[in-house]
């Protein structure tokens, strides 16, 4: 359990980026569902739940989600639901139970780039874009990839290109921490180039895996192996990423089911839509 | 802080790090109890402006001008579920039964007509280590009935 000083609910980006710059000690709270469970003193408690970042809005070309949206909404937002094939939306349904996600915040879940987390999965494939206040936008790769700053998420950005996404993952027990998960997204192309392929080489493909228990990551060698329609390529493309034993599984049984869960994700319906 | 508690303004002091769970128990409401206090088992489900959460975990001082319901506040719709939960033996030790009831009286109100996979789904956040959940299906069953 934590300790703090002082809760302080802002009232503007503003705010909270001038009291996050005071002390080392401040901390943004989003959901604050894992902080509680470390031990931590805090100076300040940074509240940004009252600064509209808790809505979902959908543009033609493109979805920003608020850092404050919480995994519940996301859950069961109608338009999130027939988007993106439902992946993002199902993707958190076994988190803990309906009062956690009505809790946690996409916003705390990026920020704490979590091997287990679920969403991060699904963002990756995605190609999710993170909006922090005062910086320019970064993909959430480059994001995952440095080291964790002091600074404020306000929205994850997500564009709309028509992605087929499968999301799959394994876990000992429902409402569980996932074992491994796994997210693919194939993308139709949109250089004129590519028009005169033929219909499966036409796609590309990000593929991503987590709880290995490492944060999520994109396998780029598969990716091309799927593009170039080599199945077993891209199972042991994924199969050469860097996997862990902890408590609910061994590196080599993740290493077996990142190839089950790849062909699984590959052959229904990512490659058929 | 000042907030809305089962419809009665309230107004007390809060710590920066305390959690609903201990204020609500402050303000007499004995009904919240905390369980696994890891954010896991839903016996501190309270509401806050009509959505389940886990009071435990939930910053107390979050809730400045929000609407807070416990078991306290739903009478009528507790004593139902209540009633079911007791002739069904689905409540033994009992103390899990606060925490559950919200879910399932939030549920009844979210949810139109919801299959039973929807059901295990919305209450898989509410832990019971007596029952093994037999009992407390089929008082969802006889709720939808």
């Amino acid at each position: 359990m934590y300790t703090a000083n002082e809760y302080r609910i802002v009232s503007s980006p503003e705010e909270a980026a001038e009291l996050l710059n005071k002390s080392k000690r401040n901390r943004i709270i989003g959901g604050g569902m894992w902080m509680r469970l470390g031990k931590a003193s805090y100076g300040s408690l940074i509240d940004i739940s009252r600064l509209g970042l808790d809505k979902i809005e959908v543009f033609d070309n493109e979805i920003r989600l608020g850092a404050m949206v919480t995994l519940r909404d996301i859950e069961v937002n109608e338009t999130l639901k027939g988007e993106f094939c439902g992946a993002l939306s199902n993707c958190v349904r076994d988190i803990v139970g309906t009062q956690f996600r009505n809790m946690a915040t996409l916003g705390g879940s990026v920020f704490l780039r979590a091997g287990f987390s679920d969403i991060v999965c699904v963002l990756l494939a995605l190609d999710a874009e993170v909006v922090r206040f005062g910086k320019e936008p970064v993909a959430l790769e480059k994001y995952l990839a440095a080291p964790r700053e002091r600074e404020l998420i306000t929205h994850i950005v997500i564009k709309r290109s028509g992605q087929t996404v499968r999301y799959e993952s394994l876990r000992q027990s429902r409402t569980d921490f996932p074992l491994i998960n796994f997210c693919i997204a194939a993308y139709e192309p949109v250089n004129a180039a590519d028009s005169q392929k033929t219909d499966s080489e036409k796609k590309s493909y990000r593929v991503c895996v987590g709880a290995r228990p490492g944060k999520a990551v994109r396998c780029k060698t598969a990716e091309e192996c799927l593009a170039n329609n080599d199945l077993d390529g891209a199972v042991k493309a994924v199969q050469t990423l860097n996997f862990s034993s902890n408590m609910r599984g061994s590196a080599g049984y993740r290493k077996q089911m990142a190839g089950v869960l790849l062909k699984r994700a590959y052959e229904c319906p990512v490659n058929n839509a | 802080m000042k907030f809305e508690l089962n419809g009665k303004k309230i107004d007390i002091n809060v710590a920066a790090d305390e959690p609903l769970l201990e204020v609500l128990r402050r303000c007499n409401c004995y009904s919240v109890r905390s369980g696994c206090d890891t954010s896991n088992c839903g016996i501190c489900t309270v509401w806050v402006d009509d959505r389940p959460i886990l009071s435990c975990s939930y910053p107390a001082a979050r809730a400045e001008g929000k609407k807070v319901t416990t078991i306290e506040g739903v009478p009528a719709e507790a004593h139902e579920v209540m009633e079911l939960l007791a002739n069904e033996g689905a409540d033994q030790c009992g103390y899990c039964s606060p925490g559950f009831i919200m879910s399932v009286i939030a549920m009844k109100r979210d949810l139109t007509n919801p299959t039973e996979q929807e059901i295990n789904e919305y209450l898989a956040g509410n832990l019971c280590r007596c029952t093994g959940y037999m009992s407390q299906a089929r008082v969802l069953e006889k709720l939808w009935s």
